[in-house]
């Protein structure tokens, strides 16, 4: 385990709860920290009684839940650069459409599963003027599924915390593959959808 | 028509850059994380036994004293005792920042602590979940 994950141990350990919900603000706002290796090991310290339950998860979801407004404002006041030179762009708004229709499911899912896309989510939220009612009711939904689920399998098997923190680490790398190669697999069929469509078109003005 | 020519063949050359570079992230991510998550799955279905006297090879650096008390079910004065420091201001210490503190030497400590929890346990049942 490195220093950092040390610390960050120690410190809910002595601090508890409030320690809990910092780190959680921090890598709501893009800061990588363990934070599930955190949750799972908070999940068994509930087991052992050495940290409060209700606390750890009011105040874990609290602090992840500014940390992820803090990112969304950032986008959305940064996003004010990009908007004043895209907005009238025609991909821009087909991309901001498309946030608007299906973002929401993004904002919920990336909570707790494809969690390294969570912060770029939350910029292109901000940027996109998506609206920040509905941000924030997903988001806390989604944050409350990942608090309630890691400190959940870190309270059922606290003896092995560490083992899944492992796990849950590198299925969350091998999903982000999986999108990668599904993007890659999206983008192939599209670009020879295209192509056909365009040999079709070039072979009717031809005849 | 040169003109003509390269703006439509130098996107499709860097689409199909775009598509293999995903693929290839794709593949190397999916193969990379897939084999460290089968090592920690095998690792989870067969844990090392809990419960023995080795157990006590578990006290890590980041614990502090009062949680190895409350892990193995141990009084916490009986720690801070064997470790000859007071209680006042070591006890949001780590082990490790307890060995910075006072100089101690790191295997020496962690010995003593795993002897004292092995002598104190008897008189007292760890608390459930047992430790890491």
């Amino acid at each position: 385990m490195s220093d950092l994950s040390d610390t960050l141990l120690t410190a809910v350990l002595a601090y508890g709860a409030p320690a809990l919900g910092l780190a959680l603000f921090i890598v709501a706002l893009g800061i990588p920290l363990p934070a599930t290796l955190l949750l799972l090991a908070s999940g068994a310290f509930i087991s052992q009684g050495a940290l409060d339950g209700p606390q750890a998860l009011g105040i874990g979801l609290l602090g992840s839940v500014l940390g992820d407004s803090g990112s969304y404002c950032l986008g959305r006041c940064g996003g004010g650069l990009v908007l004043r030179r895209f907005e009238r762009a025609p991909a821009w708004r087909r991309a901001q459409a498309t946030f608007e229709r299906r973002g929401g499911l993004l904002v919920f899912f990336t909570r707790f599963m494809l969690t390294p896309l969570a912060l770029p989510t939350n910029l292109i939220a901000g940027s996109s003027r998506y609206s920040y009612a509905r941000f924030l009711a997903l988001d806390a939904l989604g944050e409350l599924t990942w608090i309630v689920l890691y400190l959940g399998l870190g309270y059922l098997f606290a003896g092995q915390w560490e083992t899944i923190s492992e796990l849950a680490g590198s299925l969350s790398g091998a999903l982000v593959g999986l999108v990668a190669l599904a993007a890659a697999a999206g983008l192939a069929y599209r670009a020879r959808h295209r192509r056909g469509a365009a040999a079709v078109a070039e072979a009717s003005a031809g005849s | 028509m040169n003109m003509k020519l390269q703006v439509t063949t130098r996107p499709a050359a860097q689409r199909v850059a775009i598509v293999l570079a995903l693929a290839l992230a794709g593949l190397v991510l999916v193969g990379f994380f897939g084999a460290r998550a089968y090592r920690a799955y095998e690792r989870f279905q067969h844990p090392a036994p809990a419960g023995s006297l080795d157990d006590v090879a578990d006290i890590r650096g980041w614990m502090t004293l009062p949680y190895v008390a409350r892990a193995y079910g141990v009084p916490e004065d009986a720690l801070f005792d064997a470790l000859a420091i007071p209680r006042s201001g070591n006890e949001r210490l780590s082990v490790k920042q307890i060995v910075a503190k006072y100089g101690r030497d790191p295997q020496a400590t962690r010995a003593i602590l795993q002897q004292t929890v092995l002598r104190a346990r008897p008189a007292a049942a760890p608390a459930p979940g047992g430790a890491p």
